[in-house]
């Protein structure tokens, strides 16, 4: 288990277990994405690069977005990849929840720049259409994990 | 010029060079590669065309920006690698590369590469003619029998000073070789074992030895 430091949010997750899960699927889901010229988790709205205290309100709204719009909306015939999207899915919503309880305990405040930030990653989404914008936010799961990696 | 938005980068247009697209055979096999902490990229030569006198072109793509980059020392090259390290140093980004085959005015549509992201890809490896010297990061657990706690530690030489031990303590310690980049399951040394000295007042260091710990049983796998 890591341990992730979100301004005064610390939760741990199973990120090595992510990035393991991934790994086995990561050229098949990249290859489906053919926009190389689009990227939705860009530099400069990365989680890392933001101030430590809307780190959690960001990465909230970030797993939201990947669990609201991203995993249930993905379709493929392949079980090995619906398995491990599954259990991305899985592991995300723990780790939305962890986030829930630092929200209710105050230490997950959404000011302006977290805010800015996710607004962004969303209006990129949804410049694509919906199946593009899908299987580019899969594609680029592993710029998830490293930024979540990279708040340790 | 830059490519319209969510347009799929034309092959043709990524290479300048005007060539007649005849049909000629892909490039095979193309594949980045972390060598010694470098970025090179490898193909195979086109299937069929054994004796023609075969260039080969490469052209690398930064993911979400949007023009394909040429790299001088990489263009018309009879050689089938192309080190990319410099182009591709930044490990906040992803990249792309193509190789397109040229035969006098004719040449292949380009072979590309997955998506290839550096920062999944770090391995140290050196080597010269009859060695390979592999720059292992070695994860040390040592476990104190009396307090039952564990704690690790990364080094990356071959000997690890540990201090501040409690006197008369049996410490256990194994290790395993890690190795940044994608998981490795590493297999364990087996587990060593030794007592602090009763006289609180003597010395507490121990030195472990890796020579002692190590040969017996770190494989990479």
């Amino acid at each position: 288990l890591k341990t992730l430091h979100l301004g005064s949010c610390v939760i741990t997750t199973n990120l090595q277990e992510m990035r393991n899960g991934f790994s086995e699927i990561r050229d098949h889901v990249q290859a489906e994405d053919e926009i190389i010229d689009v990227r939705i988790l860009r530099k400069m709205v990365s989680l890392q690069d933001t101030e430590p205290a809307g780190q959690c309100c960001l990465l909230r709204h970030v797993l939201r977005l990947y669990l609201d719009k991203v995993f249930k909306n993905y379709q493929t015939p392949d079980h090995h990849i619906l398995r491990k999207l599954s259990s991305l899915a899985n592991s995300f919503l723990t780790i939305k929840k962890d986030l829930r309880l630092c929200h209710d305990r105050m230490t997950c405040p959404c000011w302006e720049e977290a805010m800015e930030k996710y607004s962004r990653i969303l209006s990129h989404f949804e410049e694509l259409k919906p199946r593009e914008a899908v299987v580019k936010a899969l594609g680029e799961l592993d710029i998830l994990l490293r930024w979540m990696e990279e708040t340790e | 010029e830059p490519l319209p938005p969510h347009v799929t980068p034309n092959p043709l247009s990524s290479f300048p060079v005007p060539c007649v697209h005849a049909g000629l055979p892909k490039p095979t096999n193309i594949t980045f590669s972390s060598i010694n902490m470098e970025n090179i990229l490898q193909w195979s030569p086109p299937e069929g065309l054994q004796g023609a006198e075969v260039t080969d072109t490469v052209r690398y793509f930064i993911y979400g920006q949007k023009k394909w980059l040429s790299k001088s020392e990489c263009r018309n090259i009879l050689r089938t690698y192309c080190n990319l390290s410099a182009e591709t140093s930044d490990y906040e980004h992803q990249y792309y590369a193509r190789v397109k085959a040229v035969w006098g005015t004719n040449c292949s549509k380009g072979a590309q590469t997955g998506r290839f992201y550096p920062f999944l890809e770090k391995v140290a490896l050196t080597t010269d003619k009859k060695s390979i010297s592999i720059v292992l990061t070695y994860n040390v657990s040592i476990y104190n029998t009396k307090a039952n706690k564990t704690w690790s530690q990364c080094v990356t030489n071959q000997m690890l000073v540990l201090s501040w031990l409690e006197p008369d303590t049996l410490y256990c310690v194994h290790v395993a070789s890690f190795v940044p980049g994608p998981p490795r399951l590493a297999q364990p040394s087996e587990k060593q074992c030794v007592s602090t000295l009763k006289d609180p007042a003597s010395a507490l260091k121990v030195k472990i030895l890796f020579w002692y710990v190590l040969p017996a049983s770190v494989t990479v796998s």
